[in-house]
């Protein structure tokens, strides 16, 4: 019985979860140099399309951008991001890039 | 003292409510009670259990570091200055201090152990949680050593610390012990930061490693119904600030420092 509700719960919880956006037909360095520091979401999103999404209590946003690996596509650790925090007012605060790891 | 079996099946109905909204409909209700008002507490037999832990595996982990307790606001509001912390056994009390930054010390005292006393503040349940504080000195500001962060878990879930934290990592909790537990290159020990981050980067000589943004924000990346899942979490008020370890990589050294870049700190 308990080794059926744990094989049970990892697929309750993953048939909940979101589609990951599709990266960005572009290089990780070539979304990164289209991001301006204080630039608003709506000017981000239309550069980059939509990113996965973090809001947060005190009004900071976080977005990431994920570009898979084509050998690991589901190891998020092999993946590129760009990740790009937003301040209370909506505007870039700073972005950084991070790459996949094997 | 709810039984085993009780104990499991409430988190297992905890665990199938929670996952996110749109499942809400289609599963039974689950009536909580009994916990709205009692006191925040903790184990004393447990948390030495703790304490001899670390004493034990503190010379392979962390033989420079020292042992504290943290308290954490887990509900928004929570009053973290005034707070009282004590010892409560079947005859006595016993006030402990409490650093301006929440931490404590547990005193080793055999009345309290043997009456299987409680540690127990002002706070109501659920209010806030409970960390241990493995630190070496001397590291610089925004640096934790990975060896003391593997510690922590390991005393962590030995002193019973860790009550409510995601649904699987309640269960897996339940069942494994804290080497088994804490020895998993995935385990999901919540750790908290000191200030909302942007950036977890492992470092061992020339080797960086900046985490994937789904170990941090409590996996908020990979939960759009986080918002849902969070009164069963006790990071709900410090998901900015949450993040998962590697702890059973071994190919990270116990000696590798683990940097934080944080939201407020300047852009590079």
């Amino acid at each position: 019985m308990k080794r059926l509700w744990l094989l049970l719960l990892p697929a309750v919880l993953a048939a909940c979860a979101s589609a990951v956006p599709d990266a960005p037909r572009m290089t990780p360095q070539a979304a990164q140099a289209l991001v301006a520091a204080g630039a608003a979401k709506a000017d981000v999103e239309a550069a980059l399309g939509p990113a996965l999404r973090i809001d947060f209590d005190d009004g900071h946003t976080v977005w990431a951008y994920r570009w898979p690996d084509a050998r690991e596509p589901h190891d998020t650790r092999a993946a590129s991001e760009l990740v790009i925090l937003f301040d209370r007012a909506g505007r870039v605060q700073k972005l950084r890039l991070r790459p996949g790891y094997r | 003292m709810p039984s085993h079996a009780f104990r499991l099946a409430a988190l297992l109905a905890t665990a199938l409510w929670t996952p996110c909204a749109a499942a809400e409909d289609a599963l039974p209700a689950v009536t909580v009670s009994g916990t709205a008002t009692a006191a925040v507490e903790k184990s004393y037999r447990r948390m030495l259990r703790g304490m001899d832990l670390f004493e034990r595996e503190r010379g392979a982990l962390a033989p420079q570091a020292t042992l504290r307790f943290k308290l954490l606001p887990r509900k928004p509001g929570t009053d973290m200055d005034h707070l009282t912390l004590e010892i409560d056994g079947k005859n006595f009390e016993t006030m402990l201090p409490i650093a301006p930054d929440h931490t404590f010390t547990l005193p080793r005292d055999a009345r309290a152990e043997a009456e299987d006393a409680v540690v127990t503040t002002t706070r109501r349940k659920l209010s806030m949680t409970w960390r241990t504080e493995i630190r070496t000195p001397g590291l610089p500001t925004g640096v934790r050593r990975l060896g003391d962060l593997r510690l922590e878990c390991r005393v962590g879930i030995e002193a019973g610390l860790v009550s409510n934290s995601d649904p699987l990592g309640r269960i897996a909790d339940l069942f494994s012990s804290p080497g088994s537990y804490c020895g998993q290159a995935d385990a999901r020990y919540l750790f908290f930061a000191e200030r909302p981050l942007f950036a977890v980067t492992l470092v061992n000589g020339s080797r960086r490693e900046t985490l994937p943004i789904d170990k941090l924000y409590a996996m908020a990346s990979d939960d759009p119904g986080l918002k849902h899942d969070l009164p069963y979490c006790d990071c709900e008020v410090l998901v900015d600030r949450s993040y998962f370890l590697p702890l059973g990589d071994k190919s990270w050294p116990n000696d590798t420092q683990v940097e934080f870049e944080y939201m407020d700190d300047p852009p590079p």
